[in-house]
């Protein structure tokens, strides 16, 4: 009986899992499921990102002066060995997801629907509120640098990212806005 | 070719354990990440998803460090099961429960690799539990299903995309210093049209993958060999280190299954 029970579960699983490939299982009532990523949308770098991303930060005063555009540090270069042992992999995911959050919010539309990445955006903000120490009436902008480091001939492009409102303050931190 | 479904099972579970080992070590060498003002702030993300509020609103590194721990002694524990022949549940069952507490925990940067992982342990784990014949080879069905699905799915995804078609998503990606190779792309600059060559392969080498289940299965281990030699030269490229270790380990399950299938229809052809 339990075994019977077992067996089903993994064909349920599984057909749920063909669903989700096939652009079921879309509705809020399925998010949860989604989220525990026990039933993943296999993509594998369908659409990836061409591009190295480097994140700018400046700080702007009440005048709207700004400081020089600075890159925010993270992962360093790949190493030798990352075929091996990769632990910046996942930064360098997140820095990718805050690049899609920037794509798509060029978008037009205007619609409030989760956008990808807006949590990475929203990490970001928190991490540049709490390591950049602000003068009252000053803030944050941030900007996105699309490169490609091995290919000769491209100049590096400077994208915005937006928009300020839904994140004008990082929990508990100095306000950082969008640029 | 496993012998049979138990060496399937413990091939599995061995080759997902060193990912899982690797993995927990990773997040132990950036205990930062989930502090407060890290990129994996819970009071930030907590309130961005609906199970979020699954686990408590205090969960800071430590706890973090500590669960990412847990996975990584899992894995180890799976590993000198197999070695000195002992139950592979305690191990099994440490990492799925470690794994579903980072799923939800640190939902950023996640990859698919980290998904087959979580997805292979969960499944092997009422196998473990069980040790039923019967669901034994469940789990086996489902693992080698679900990395058809994954491959097949992922190659109809790219399929789509006129980047992968054309070549440019992967000439682009190998120029990156990120995810890509300065030798590879000054290769695929000097002769663009291996690119697209290179890229029209892998989607169609993807959407084929489930054909190994109706191989031969002496061709069939030739085929999955070289599915595991393009993990190693995709990780030694882009740096894409644990799909080595959640991909491969769903093989040994495909060559259980493809040679099931082959002998059931030998013995329905001989009855």
């Amino acid at each position: 009986m339990v075994e019977a029970v077992v067996v089903l579960g993994y064909a349920g699983w599984l057909a749920l899992s063909v669903a989700r490939q096939i652009g079921g299982l879309t509705s809020r009532r399925w998010r949860p499921l989604g989220a525990l990523r026990l039933v993943p949308r296999w993509h594998l770098f369908a659409r990836p990102t061409g591009h190295d991303v480097t994140l700018l930060q400046r700080t702007v005063d009440g005048a709207g002066r700004g400081t020089a555009w600075q890159a925010v540090p993270v992962a360093g270069p790949r190493r030798g060995w990352a075929w091996l042992w990769h632990p910046d992999l996942v930064e360098r995911m997140i820095v990718l997801r805050v690049a899609d959050f920037a794509e798509t919010s060029r978008a037009p539309g205007g619609d409030t629907t989760p956008r990808p990445g807006e949590l990475a955006y929203r990490a970001l903000c928190s991490r540049l509120a709490a390591s950049t120490p602000l003068a009252p009436g000053h803030h944050i902008e941030v900007a996105l640098q699309l490169s490609r480091a091995h290919e000769s001939g491209l100049p590096p492009v400077t994208v915005p990212v937006s928009p300020p409102q839904p994140f004008g303050a990082a929990p508990g931190g100095a306000p950082v806005r969008a640029r | 070719m496993p012998a049979s479904p138990e060496a399937a099972l413990t091939a599995v579970a061995a080759i997902g354990a060193v990912g899982q080992v690797v993995s927990g070590a990773q997040l132990l060498a950036r205990p930062r990440w989930p502090d407060a003002g890290g990129w994996q702030d819970w009071a930030v993300l907590r309130p961005g998803f609906r199970t979020g509020h699954l686990l408590p609103a205090r969960f800071g590194a430590r706890a973090v460090m500590a669960v990412a721990g847990l996975r990584m002694v899992g894995g180890a524990a799976v590993l000198v099961a197999v070695a000195l022949g002992l139950p592979l549940a305690p191990g099994v069952a440490a990492v799925v429960a470690a794994n579903l507490v980072l799923t939800i925990r640190l939902p950023l940067g996640v990859t698919g690799a980290d998904e087959m992982g979580h997805v292979v342990f969960a499944a092997l784990l009422p196998a473990v539990l069980l040790a039923s014949p019967a669901v034994t080879r469940a789990a086996l069905a489902f693992v080698a299903l679900q990395a058809c699905l994954a491959y097949a799915a992922a190659g109809g995804a790219k399929l789509r995309e006129s980047g992968w078609r054309d070549g440019t998503s992967l000439r682009h990606v190998l120029a990156t210093a990120g995810f890509g190779s300065a030798r590879m792309a000054r290769g695929l600059d000097r002769f663009p049209a291996a690119a697209g060559l290179l890229a029209r392969g892998i989607v169609l080498g993807e959407i084929a993958f489930p054909l190994v289940l109706l191989l031969p299965p002496g061709v069939a281990a030739v085929a999955l060999g070289g599915v595991a030699a393009f993990h190693l030269v995709v990780a030694w490229v882009m740096g894409l280190n644990l799909f080595v270790w959640s991909f491969v380990a769903t093989l040994p399950a495909v060559a259980w299954l493809g040679g099931a299938i082959q002998a059931g229809w030998a013995a329905w052809g001989g009855a």
